[in-house]
């Protein structure tokens, strides 16, 4: 076979796939709902990944494009470019990558590199990462480069994270029904060091002083995971040491988590108990950063998504300067034939999780807590204090009446302290129900009909909402929505946030397009959070992959 | 694999609690501020513009940063409270009755530099990672602007005239700059007293001095002063904007900035009481 065929045949093994996505959203002014005049009338942003697989060789590319970036996303957006490229080679016992890469160690609460574009989020690594498997059951990752900051790279990470599944690799435990997994991570931070000045008043006289600023932040963590015949329990423990940044009020003090979860669970039943201590364990790529950037590690938040609207009105995210938290999930199934089950069965699903602010103490009685330019706080891990954050209690009820027919009830009660999550606003208790009905007829249609209902004496006050749904599967979508502020204490506020959306689906390509208002809120993935600001206008929504 | 454990116990730099605070020093007030380059040595003017709002919960504690370095730098430090109209969640009146201190032209700098949330900061409008800061940051950005050399000292009045206010004001460079300056002039106004919002709740009479009311210019960047400056060089700038009927003529000053054309960072500033 000539030079050339044989290069032509390893080409032809070649598979390109990729996606394109394209928001984008007109806008209007409707200062009823404080959605401000955007000068620009139409934003929009735009991603196209593409992927050349060949063998044991990947080479890919993000394009993205924010013509200017749409409301809610952050404006150092601006612009376009190809932020995200990289090459890899996946060996069957090392695989390499050098470019932009995601990456987790753990359960990432000492690194996680990831990407999520309803937070406007995105904090890949630009550098290189290798991946060796040795043997069976042990796998070890390296890491080294730069977080990815709007269009610029911030910090230099180094990483190296051991994972050994031990039934593997060891003989005599093979077949054994008891799984072990240990695991173990470090990851090191270099920032050069910069001038922070503090003053302090002594008497009559101010004094300055200069911070000194470490410039490598080391952490270290181990894992464990065990499953037992239908018994899990796994946890870990981070630990992170002096890294002064503005998040913390520039305090010395080291950081630490644990994070604990053991769960039972058989056909028709599951528990799952989780408790999470989190102690000054913000670690981010920059001292200086705050928000949702630069971050390298994720400290998930021990509560229920909720996915209905309402029910995601004061949505919680973890508080990295300290909390505790505790969540407990429990999954019922009713069995058919019994009175509650009826012909298909019932499922219940209890929820309930609570967050505190960690108990912290004085390092010694002249110092108050927090003070920068000290250790700042002593605390025990998993001290509750009685500063409450959080509190989530719901029990959700799904029925399926007939062939026809089924239902969801949920009610939920919240506790939420808004000025401690947003930064501003009160301390908020409300009572959320919600009934989901679904109708289907005639094979491919679907009526459904989801009713929300908020009482809360705090901020908004009373909510209520209505969405009708109908769909045509596989290929139409239709909806219509009112969300209505009806117990606002003041008036001209009890506004009616109507929204009307289709949806056309054909292969793998999505295509929507909505009319309506968008209440001002946060929006949370995995704990995370944004402001979303208040808009009403059209909105089209693209995706399509091959 | 021994490279990376042994990285592991050394890529991590622990202060000790004696190690922390370094180059202790007393500073205080300093009450001679730049003279107008005559005789005496011209010294550099920080501006540290803060961006607050009177709903915004966390602006007070920021406030108490910015007070506390003007009492450190006294005139060398210049204070500007921007409340950008656009932030209104965080800026219109929190009650009924009080003085809107926004306005749109701080919404233009706002905009330009992406600023969302509150309370940031610029000092001198240096580069600083998207070029505002947390309030953690600005006595280390002012210290470090302070101790640069300064290359023009400024001299001048603000007067009261029947319906406008005339500045009228001339830049002696003390060192050649090789880039062109520009001359913006913002109206300031002190003595507000408002509901300002809080982490401890409403705070009534909450004092808010030098806020930023307008700016004499049109174009956000001021107008051309000089293509360049050699040492020894004076130029001088004259321009009016009319008094608002909103403003207390009494507490009106106007600070004069002087900036680079292409970074827009400020070389040096003037505050001028309007008499």
């Amino acid at each position: 076979m000539s030079a050339q065929s044989k290069f032509d045949e390893v080409m032809s093994r070649g598979v390109l796939s990729g996606n394109v996505q394209i928001d984008a959203q007109m806008y209007q002014t409707d200062s009823l709902i404080g959605a401000e005049k955007v000068d620009e009338k139409f934003r929009s942003n735009s991603y196209a990944y593409l992927q050349y697989t060949n063998g044991k060789f990947t080479l890919g590319a993000r394009f993205e494009g924010y013509f200017k970036p749409m409301l809610g996303y952050d404006a150092r957006y601006e612009g376009a470019g190809v932020p995200y490229y990289f090459a890899r080679f996946s060996g069957d016992i090392v695989d390499v990558t050098l470019g932009n890469f995601y990456e987790q160690f753990g359960s990432g609460m000492l690194l996680r590199s990831y990407q999520d574009w309803n937070l406007g989020l995105d904090n890949s690594i630009f550098g290189a990462r290798a991946i060796v498997t040795p043997i069976d059951g042990i796998v070890i990752k390296g890491v080294v480069g730069s977080y990815r900051h709007f269009w610029e790279k911030q910090g230099l990470i180094r990483g190296i994270d051991a994972d050994f599944s031990l039934n593997d690799f060891i003989k005599p435990m093979r077949d054994w029904e008891t799984r072990i997994r240990l695991g173990g991570s470090f990851v090191s931070k270099y920032q050069a060091a910069q001038t922070w000045t503090i003053t302090e008043t002594e008497g009559d006289t101010t004094y300055a002083y200069d911070l000194a600023t470490p410039q490598n932040v080391g952490s270290a963590g181990v894992r464990f995971a065990l499953e037992s015949h239908g018994f899990s329990f796994n946890g870990e423990y981070d630990w992170k040491g002096n890294d002064p940044t503005v998040e913390n009020g520039q305090i010395y003090k080291p950081g630490q988590a644990l994070l604990l979860n053991m769960g039972y669970s058989r056909r028709g039943f599951g528990v799952l108990l989780s408790a999470k201590s989190v102690d000054n364990m913000g670690f981010r790529a920059d001292r200086s950063e705050t928000g949702n950037y630069g971050m390298i590690n994720y400290l998930p938040a021990l509560s229920r998504q909720h996915t209905y609207s309402i029910a995601s009105f004061y949505p919680y995210a973890c508080q990295p300067n300290g909390e505790v938290g505790f969540q407990a999930d429990i999954f019922y199934k009713i069995k058919k034939g019994t009175v509650l089950g009826g012909k298909y069965g019932t499922d219940i699903k209890l929820n309930a999780s609570v967050a505190t602010a960690l108990n912290e103490k004085q390092i010694n009685p002249e110092t108050p807590i927090r003070k920068a330019g000290t250790y700042g706080y002593r605390a025990n891990i998993f001290a509750v204090s009685d500063s409450i954050y959080f509190v989530d209690a719901n029990i959700e009820l799904s029925h399926k009446f007939s062939k026809h027919f089924k239902g969801t009830l949920m009610y939920m009660y919240e506790q939420y302290n808004q000025e401690v999550v947003e930064g501003h606003g009160e301390f908020i208790k409300a009572h959320i129900v919600v009934g989901d009905f679904t109708y289907m007829f005639l094979k491919k249609h679907a009526l459904r009909l989801e009713l929300q209902y908020m009482h809360t004496k705090q901020a908004e006050r009373d909510w209520l909402m209505a969405t009708l749904e109908y769909t045509l599967a596989p290929k139409w979508f239709l909806s219509v929505s009112d969300m209505w502020n009806f117990g606002n204490e003041i008036k001209e506020q009890r506004l009616h946030y109507y929204y009307v959306s289709a949806a056309y689906v054909h292969d793998a390509m999505r295509v929507s397009l909505s009319y309506g208002r968008i209440r001002k809120g946060i929006m949370c993935a995995g704990g995370v959070c944004r402001e979303l600001p208040a808009s009403n206008g059209l909105m089209l929504s693209l995706t399509s992959s091959f | 694999m021994a490279f990376f454990l042994s990285f592991a116990f050394w890529a991590c730099d622990t202060i000790k609690e004696e190690d922390i605070k370094q180059n202790k020093r007393i500073v205080g007030g300093n009450t001679k501020p730049d003279d107008g380059g005559d005789d005496v040595v011209v010294k550099k003017t920080v501006v540290l513009e803060d961006f607050t709002g009177v709903r915004c919960v966390n602006c007070p504690k920021a406030a108490e940063v910015a007070h506390s370095l003007k009492t450190l730098y006294g005139e060398q430090l210049i204070l500007i409270e921007m409340h950008p109209a656009s932030l209104k969640s965080l800026t219109k009146p929190a009650a009924s009755g009080d003085a809107d201190l926004s306005c749109d032209e701080a919404s233009e700098y706002a905009a330009e530099w992406a600023i969302s949330s509150l309370p940031q900061g610029l000092v001198s409008r240096k580069q600083a990672s998207g070029k505002y800061m947390a309030p953690e940051l600005w006595s280390g950005a002012v210290a470090e602007a302070m101790a640069e050399e300064p290359i023009v000292g400024i001299k001048g009045s603000a007067k009261k005239e029947a319906t406008s206010i005339k500045v009228d004001i001339s830049a002696n460079f003390v060192l050649d700059y090789k880039e062109a300056v520009n001359v913006l002039c913002f109206v300031l106004e002190d003595g507000f007293s408002v509901t300002q919002k809080s982490g401890e709740g409403d705070l009534k009479d909450y004092k808010h001095n030098h806020v930023f009311r307008k700016r004499i210019e049109s174009d956000k960047w001021g107008v051309s002063l000089l293509s360049s400056a050699t040492k020894g060089e004076t130029a001088t700038y004259s321009a009016s904007v009319d008094i608002d009927a909103a403003w207390n003529v009494d507490n009106l000053n106007v600070v004069v900035l002087l900036c680079s054309a292409s970074t827009h960072e400020i070389l040096q500033a003037k505050n001028i009481k309007v008499e």
